[in-house]
C-alpha cells in the first residue's frame, strides 16, 4: 500500500534521508523509530508531499504527488497546525468538503466525542490547547478515511485517555485494512500495537524486523540500542 | 556583561553565515547596497545650487506627518507587549547572575541595531538629498541623530506606557483615547480647511507646519529638530534634543526601578512577540492578530474542492469583523472621495492621479496576503486537487478584495468629478489589475526568496517590478494618450499589459503550490 523506493533527501549540504526503502502492506501498522536527528520526521514529510526528494514514493500504487494518492493519504503532523479563527467544528468540515467528502457528519461526531472535543466544537483553534490541537490534528487526518495514514510523533501533548483512544484507533485503522505508518523515539508508546519496527539512524533504517521476530517487547529495546549504538530512544 | 557582548557578536556572525548561505537573498542584498552606497559615492559634493527648491513649510509638514505616524504606530504596538526581549533573552539571561541594568541595555542595542540599517541608508543618502534638496552642511548627522533618538525615545516610552497600562484595562483604554485625540487633532483641522477652501494639499500644509504644533511633545519637537537639516542646528533644536534626551534617562530611570515587575511585564512582551513573529512567520500581520477577537459566525462550508479553502478565508474574513473590504480599502475609497471633492485640478487629471498614488500606496501597504498565512499549513497541500487550482482558490478572496476597491475608488471619484465613463471603466481596469499582479508578483518573489528574507526583498522586488510596469505598460500608454488624445485607450492598454504579466506570474507561481518545502 505505501512503497519508498532509494528515497534520498537533503537540506543543502546534510543529508537528512540516505536511500531509504521499505514498504508498509495494507492491514499494517509499521512503526518508525529512531533517535532525534534520525530523519523520521523528514522522510514523513516526503510522503506527505511536503518535501521535495528524490527516488520514489508511491501511495496505493499512485505516485505521492498525485491527486488519486492524495485522496486516500492521511497526515497527522508532529505539531498541530491549526487556523486561529475556525473552530474545532469547522477544520473538520472545512477537511471534508476540500476532500469532497459525502456523509462524513456521524463520522465526525464520533471522532469528536472519542477525542472529547463534542463539548468544544465552538472552541476556536487558538483557544485549545496544545493537546486539544493535536487531537483536531487527528481528527483532521482521519476524517477523511484514509487508506495510508502518517502519524508523526502523534502521542506528544496528549493525556492519557487520549492516548488510550488513540492506540484503539491504530488498530481500527488497521483491522480496516489501512496501511499505518508511525514515527516516534519513544519505544513504550507503540509496544501493543506495532507489526512491523523500522529502526532509523542518520537518515538510513539500519533495522528492520516483524512482531513474530522478536521474543518479547523488551527485545525492541535491545535491538534498538545495538543498531543505534546505544543513543538514548 | 561580557555574556552579553558575546550574544550579540555571535548573533551578528550567525545572522552573515546565514545570509551566505542563501545566494538568491545575498545577491539581492548586495544590488540593494549598490544602490544605497554607489549614488553617494558618486554624488558631487560641492554643487552650489540643488536641483529642487524646497518649501519650507511643505518639508515641515512631511516631517510632523512621518514622525505623527512612526510615534503612533510605535505607541500602539508597545500597548499591546511589543518587546525588544525574546523568550531566550528571557529564559536564559534573566534566570542569570547579571544586572537588570545590563541586561536592559543589551535590548536597548539590540533594538537600535535592528534599525541601524535605515540609519545608514539616512546617512549614506545624505549627499544625494544635499546635492537635489540643498540641505546644510551636517544635515546627514541631523537626521541619524534625529531617527535614532526617536527609536530610544518611543521605544523607552512605551515600555513606560506598557507597564503602566498592563495593569488596569482602563488606563490603556486611556492611553489609546489620547493618542486618538492626538490624531483628531491633526487631522480634523485639515478636513475642516480643506472643505472650506477645496483645495486638500494646501489646508493640510498649512495646518501641519504651523507653529502651534511644534509645541506637541516629542512629534512636535522631533518635527522641528529634523528642520534642523534646512536651517541648521540652533539654540531651539539643542534644546528640543536634550530635552528628549532627558525623557528618555527618565523613561529608563523608571524601568530599571520597576526591578521585578518590569520582569514581569518584559515576560508578558516577549511572549507576544514571540507570538508575533509566529505569526509574521505564517504570513500574518505581527502585533495586530495576536490579541484579535473573532466574531461568531454561523456559517457552512458548501464549496467543494479547492473552493473549500476560498470559502474558509471568506469565513475567516467575516470573523474579523468584515466581509471582504478591509480598512485599507475603507481609507483608500474615502481619501480618493475627499480628494475629488476638494483638489481644484481638472476631473482627467485628479483621476490619473488618484490611480499614480493608489497604485504607490498598493506598493507599500498590506504586505503579507492571507494566500501566504494559508500556505503554512500542510492541510493546503495535501487537499487532492493541481496546484494550479489551490493557488486561484487561495488568492480569489485578494482579487475580488482588489477589484471591489477599484471599483468603489474609482467609481466614486469618478462620479463626483463627472468624468467619462469610459475613463472610470479603464481606470478601475488599470487598477485592479495592476493589484493583480501585485499579488501574484509577491507569489514569484515568496518563490524566489524564500518567507524569511520575504519582507525586505519583496518591497524590492516590488520596486522593480513597478518600474518594469513603468517601462513597458504605463509608457506605451502614455505614447497613445499623446498621439490619439484617448486616456481611456491608453489606460486599458496599460491593463491589458498588467494581463499578460498576470499570466506569466500565474504560471510561475503555482510552484508554491506544488513544492511547499515546509519545515
Amino acid at each position: 500500500m505505501l512503497e519508498i523506493k532509494n528515497v534520498t533527501k537533503k537540506y543543502g549540504k546534510v543529508l537528512a534521508v540516505d536511500q531509504m526503502s521499505f514498504n508498509v502492506e495494507e492491514g499494517q501498522i509499521a512503526v518508525l523509530l529512531g533517535p532525534n536527528g534520525a530523519g523520521k520526521s523528514t522522510i514523513i514529510k516526503c510522503i506527505a508531499g511536503l518535501l521535495q526528494h528524490s527516488g520514489e514514493i508511491a501511495v496505493g500504487g499512485h505516485i505521492n504527488k498525485s491527486l488519486e494518492a492524495k485522496k486516500i493519504l492521511g497526515y497527522v503532523p508532529e505539531t498541530a497546525n491549526l487556523f486561529d479563527a475556525l473552530t474545532v467544528e469547522e477544520h473538520i468540515h472545512f477537511i471534508a468538503k476540500a476532500y469532497r467528502l459525502k456523509e462524513y457528519e456521524e463520522y465526525a461526531k464520533e471522532l469528536m466525542e472519542r477525542f472529547d472535543l463534542d463539548d468544544k466544537r465552538e472552541k476556536l483553534g487558538k483557544e485549545l490547547s496544545k493537546g486539544m490541537q493535536q487531537k483536531v490534528s487527528i481528527c483532521c487526518g482521519i476524517i477523511i478515511e484514509p487508506k495510508v495514514v502518517l502519524f508523526d510523533e502523534p502521542m506528544v501533548g496528549l493525556d492519557p485517555k487520549a492516548i488510550k483512544e488513540l492506540k484503539k484507533l491504530f488498530i481500527e485503522l488497521k483491522d480496516r485494512g489501512c496501511a499505518v505508518l508511525i514515527s516516534t523515539h519513544i519505544i513504550d508508546t507503540i509496544k501493543e500495537v506495532w507489526d512491523k519496527i523500522l529502526i532509523m539512524s542518520k537518515g538510513k533504517i539500519v533495522s528492520t524486523f516483524l512482531r513474530d521476530e522478536v521474543k518479547d517487547e523488551n527485545e525492541i529495546e535491545e535491538r534498538y540500542f545495538a543498531v543505534t549504538g546505544g543513543a538514548q530512544p | 556583561m561580557s555574556a552579553l557582548v558575546y550574544i550579540i557578536r555571535k548573533s551578528f556572525k550567525n545572522n552573515v553565515k546565514g545570509l551566505i548561505k542563501k545566494p538568491a537573498a545575498l545577491i539581492a542584498y548586495i544590488i540593494l547596497a549598490c544602490l544605497l552606497v554607489l549614488p553617494s559615492l558618486f554624488a558631487k559634493s560641492h554643487q552650489q545650487t540643488p536641483a529642487v527648491v524646497v518649501d519650507l513649510d511643505i518639508a515641515k509638514s512631511i516631517f510632523m506627518a512621518y514622525t505623527l505616524f512612526l510615534f503612533v504606530i510605535s505607541v500602539l504596538s508597545s500597548l499591546n507587549g511589543a518587546s525588544f526581549f525574546r523568550m531566550a533573552d528571557v529564559n536564559l539571561l534573566f534566570t542569570a547572575p547579571i544586572k537588570a541594568g545590563y541586561i536592559l541595555i543589551y535590548g536597548f542595542v539590540k533594538q537600535l541595531a535592528s534599525n541601524v540599517m535605515l540609519m545608514l541608508f539616512i546617512g549614506l543618502q545624505y549627499p544625494n538629498w544635499k546635492r537635489t534638496f540643498g540641505l546644510t552642511d551636517g544635515a546627514g548627522w541631523v537626521l541619524m541623530i534625529a531617527y535614532m533618538l526617536l527609536i530610544i525615545v518611543t521605544s523607552l516610552l512605551g515600555m513606560v506606557l506598557y507597564a503602566y497600562s498592563s495593569k488596569n484595562p482602563k488606563r490603556e483604554h486611556w492611553i489609546k483615547r489620547i493618542i486618538y485625540a492626538l490624531l483628531i487633532l491633526f487631522i480634523v483641522p485639515i478636513v475642516i480647511k480643506a472643505v472650506a477652501t477645496g483645495n486638500l494639499w494646501a489646508s493640510a500644509v498649512e495646518w501641519l507646519s504651523s507653529d502651534y504644533l511644534k509645541y506637541i511633545p516629542i512629534v512636535g519637537w522631533f518635527s522641528e529638530i529634523l528642520m534642523g537639516v534646512f536651517k541648521g542646528i540652533n539654540t531651539e533644536i539643542l534644546i528640543y534634543i536634550i530635552v528628549n534626551l532627558l525623557i528618555a534617562l527618565a523613561a529608563f530611570i523608571r524601568i530599571y526601578r520597576m526591578d521585578t515587575e518590569f520582569y514581569e511585564n518584559v515576560i508578558a512582551g516577549a511572549e507576544l512577540s514571540e507570538l508575533a513573529l509566529e505569526a509574521a512567520k505564517k504570513g500574518q500581520a505581527a502585533h495586530t492578530n495576536i490579541k484579535r477577537s473573532y466574531r461568531k459566525v454561523d456559517a457552512k462550508f458548501t464549496l467543494e474542492g479547492s473552493l473549500a479553502i476560498f470559502q474558509k478565508q471568506v469565513l475567516e474574513r467575516r470573523k474579523k469583523g468584515f466581509w471582504l473590504l478591509p480598512t485599507r480599502t475603507i481609507i483608500l475609497t474615502l481619501a480618493a472621495a475627499i480628494a475629488a471633492v476638494s483638489t481644484p485640478v481638472n476631473g482627467i487629471e485628479l483621476m490619473l492621479g488618484i490611480l499614480g498614488v493608489a497604485a504607490y500606496l498598493m506598493l507599500i501597504l498590506d504586505m503579507v496576503a492571507v494566500w501566504e498565512r494559508d500556505i503554512s499549513y500542510h492541510y493546503i497541500y495535501l487537499i487532492p486537487e493541481t496546484p494550479f487550482k489551490k493557488m486561484l482558490a487561495s488568492t480569489l478572496a485578494e482579487v475580488i478584495n482588489i477589484f471591489i476597491e477599484a471599483i468603489l475608488i474609482f467609481g466614486i471619484a469618478g462620479m463626483i468629478l463627472k468624468v467619462n465613463l469610459a475613463i472610470v471603466l479603464s481606470s478601475i481596469l488599470a487598477y485592479a489589475t495592476l493589484g493583480t499582479v501585485f499579488i501574484y508578483s509577491d507569489l514569484v518573489a515568496r518563490r524566489m526568496f524564500g518567507k524569511i528574507h520575504g519582507g525586505i526583498l519583496r518591497i524590492f522586488f516590488r520596486i522593480f517590478l513597478l518600474i518594469f510596469i513603468i517601462i513597458f505598460a504605463v509608457t506605451p500608454a502614455a505614447i497613445v494618450v499623446v498621439f490619439t488624445d484617448n486616456y481611456a485607450l491608453g489606460i486599458s492598454i496599460s491593463a491589458v499589459i498588467n494581463g499578460v504579466l498576470i499570466l506569466l506570474f500565474t504560471w510561475i507561481g503555482t510552484g508554491l503550490f506544488r513544492s511547499p518545502e515546509l519545515p
